[in-house]
């Protein structure tokens, strides 16, 4: 059995670049050993762990996802005097990478830092804009010939942080989105084996979601559930974030709605959260949700899919702040939304219109 | 390959009116397939079964057809054509430029209005002269949503560089061709010449789909970072074919790319990496279908990439079909 904040601890300072997910897939599959009834990993990475349930097939289907891919860069150019140029590969906001540890996943793993000129060296118009990616290097403090030697074009480059514990149960790091659902896939799948449960349950660990949300896309046209919940995370309470774009941190998982959402996937989450007392909060979409949800809602005929997130502060840098409680009652509201399920249920949900 | 190229150029193929182009292909990759066919997309299909058999797993080759044109949206009193970019064009890179109407053959001008800031030239200020003294005589030659493609040909540049208006991306579909006339392969392939890329890569979509391959590589060309002040870019024009790591469209699993790379280590073929974060291809599209499918590419390297000339060298041309055959050679 795993302890979660370790888990969590172990999966935000894995690296797992979209395309190469091999690591932070492997912690998960090592979690769950024991609690699923088979793992498979399919052609492009996608992790599939997957629960029997219990009684006479036909059983409902239920696909929930977390992506095991983190925003990374990618090495794009060498330049004079062995300085990395970069493309980015998910969606960093190049000011909050200046100044960073990064690692270059190359022949060998090498520490680099993400360089810029001193403040005495530039100019008040400088100063004052921000660095563009394009002009952003990294320094790997090597002769040219030896960052030639070591390093190709197309190496994966990931923020190096350890990740910290701070006051009141909260954890800051790089990836906790969304290593933070990874965990919770796994904290799901143990709740689930204290209950009884009628579904097949598939447990995915998705590919490639910074860049387009695509594994979940793919793993989904290869299981056609019955319905799907995607778990990922959403914005955290920010100074100067107006207070209806944000969830507090610590006030549970928050439940989405909107259009992107079946709404009686989202009645049910949250009778089952009322009904065991867990605390959700409930964000209200109108749009696109940016997560495994979107491509999955709309796969073949068409799958009711639902959103869970956790409240995660600083999104897309380095130091994304969470609150652990939250992910843990994530796991707990996904398991008891599972045990809730039966065949007339799943049958109901292709009645849009009635009750 | 240089008369190969030559001759793929000739045909004009605005996206969603590939047939010239795919008439070409077909008479010339029949002779080296087992099976050519086409779809309600315009997509050309050339399969050659593979060597081991109907268990033969298939791989799935994508080379688009299809070219950037100008769609004719109003004819004015005068005569004059406006028109909106079908694909990646960049307005500011048209002025002058020849163009011509792929149904009726009719040629034109591209002209700008005068006192626009070339900054601020958008596919408002454009129009295309045809030569029409009146509305009714432009209508003679034109439709509205007749599509003209660039007029330039093909031209030789020194000793290997070649030039032209839709290298990208019939070099891919020569290197394709030559590629099937060559290639002994123990996995089934399914060459696709695809319709509509440089509109969202629509024919690589239903492609990967009906074929449901074990792989896909698409064949492409990609911008160079070695002109003066270019882009930051790592691809060199001579250094060899360009094997994909990143594009616009996707990021190719590092084990997919480095089965490529140890193919061109075997054959000896130079290679270089391709991290071409703004440009586009199938690729991203192939990925993506069906229960999701491993996708990489090859690309040619080339100069001037969305402009009406692209340049590239043949000795990298020569080198991809090498790289390509040497790979699909070692699939069992």
């Amino acid at each position: 059995m795993f302890n979660a904040k370790e888990l969590l601890i172990g999966l935000t300072e894995a690296t797992g670049s979209p395309g190469d997910e091999s690591t932070p897939a492997a912690l998960l599959r090592e979690a769950v050993n024991g609690l699923a009834d088979t793992i498979e990993t399919d052609s492009i990475g996608n992790t599939f762990l997957y629960c029997a349930g219990e009684g006479n097939t036909p059983r409902p289907r239920v696909m929930i996802t977390a992506h095991t891919d983190e925003i990374s860069l990618m090495v794009a150019r060498i330049d004079k005097g062995g300085f990395l140029r970069v493309a980015e590969v998910g969606g960093f906001d190049p000011r909050t990478l200046l100044g960073q540890e990064v690692i270059v996943h190359a022949k060998r793993k090498l520490l680099g830092v993400v360089g810029s000129k001193p403040p005495h060296l530039t100019s008040l118009a400088e100063r004052n804009k921000s660095v563009p990616l394009q002009e952003l290097f990294i320094d790997l403090a090597m002769p040219e010939e030896s960052v030639r030697e070591l390093v190709n074009i197309g190496d994966f480059i990931t923020i190096s942080r350890r990740t910290m514990e701070l006051s009141g149960g909260r954890l800051a790091g790089k990836a906790m989105d969304n290593r933070a659902g990874v965990t919770t896939l796994a904290l799901c799948l143990s709740e689930l084996r204290k209950l009884r449960f009628a579904a097949d349950v598939y447990a995915v660990g998705t590919v490639q979601e910074e860049i387009g949300c695509k594994g979940a896309q793919t793993a989904a046209f290869r299981l056609l559930p019955d319905l799907a919940v995607a778990i990922d995370v959403c914005h955290g309470e920010t100074p100067g974030v107006a207070s209806d774009l944000v969830q507090k941190l610590g006030g549970g998982p928050v439940v989405s709605f909107g259009p992107r959402i079946h709404p009686k996937l989202f009645k049910r989450l949250t009778d089952v959260a009322r009904d065991a007392n867990i605390p959700v909060q409930i964000e209200v979409t109108q749009g696109p949700t940016w997560t495994d949800a979107d491509p999955i809602q709309i796969v073949q005929a068409g799958i009711p899919t639902a959103l869970i997130s956790i409240p995660l502060r600083y999104m897309h840098t380095s130091v994304e702040t969470l609150a652990f409680e939250d992910v843990r009652h994530a796991g707990l509201l996904l398991a008891r939304f599972i045990a809730s399920l039966d065949m007339a249920y799943v049958e109901g949900l292709t009645c849009y219109l009635k009750d | 390959m240089k008369e190969l190229i030559r001759q793929l150029t000739i045909p004009s193929g605005p996206s969603g009116y590939e047939a010239p182009v795919k008439e070409v292909i077909h008479t010339l990759v029949q002779p080296y397939v087992d099976e050519v066919y086409d779809d309600a997309l315009g997509n050309l299909y050339a399969v050659k079964r593979g060597a081991s058999g109907p268990a033969a797993k298939t791989i799935l080759l994508a080379a688009h057809m299809d070219e950037p044109a100008l769609s004719v949206i109003d004819i004015d009193d005068q005569g004059f054509l406006r028109v909106a970019p079908l694909g990646p064009l960049r307005a500011s890179t048209l002025g002058g430029a020849r163009v011509i109407f792929a149904r009726t053959g009719r040629r034109g001008i591209v002209g700008a209005e005068h006192g626009v800031a070339q900054k601020d030239l958008d596919f408002s200020h454009l129009f295309v002269d045809i030569g029409a003294i009146s509305l009714d005589d432009a209508r003679e030659h034109v439709r509205i949503g007749d599509a003209a493609t660039f007029a330039y040909g093909f031209d030789e540049v020194g000793a290997d560089l070649i030039v032209g208006h839709a290298l990208d991306n019939r070099v891919g579909c020569a290197v394709l061709v030559e590629a099937l006339k060559r290639t002994h392969s123990g996995y089934t392939i399914a060459a696709v010449f695809s319709a509509q890329q440089e509109v969202g890569s629509r024919g690589a979509r239903v492609a990967g789909q009906r074929i449901h391959p074990d792989a896909a590589l698409v064949l492409d060309v990609s911008p160079v970072g070695d002109t003066p002040k270019s882009e930051r870019l790592a691809l060199t024009l001579g250094g060899g074919p360009g094997i994909k790591a990143l594009d616009a469209t996707m990021v190719v699993a590092p084990k997919v790319r480095d089965m490529i790379v140890d193919a061109a280590r075997l054959a000896d073929v130079p290679y270089q990496i391709e991290v071409s974060p703004r440009t586009a291809s199938d690729a991203g599209a192939l990925f993506l279908s069906r229960e999701g499918i491993p996708t990489g590419g090859i690309v040619v390297p080339a100069r001037y990439v969305g402009t009406p000339s692209q340049m590239v060298h043949l000795r990298d041309v020569e080198q991809t079909v090498t790289l390509l055959t040497a790979y699909l050679g070692q699939l069992q």
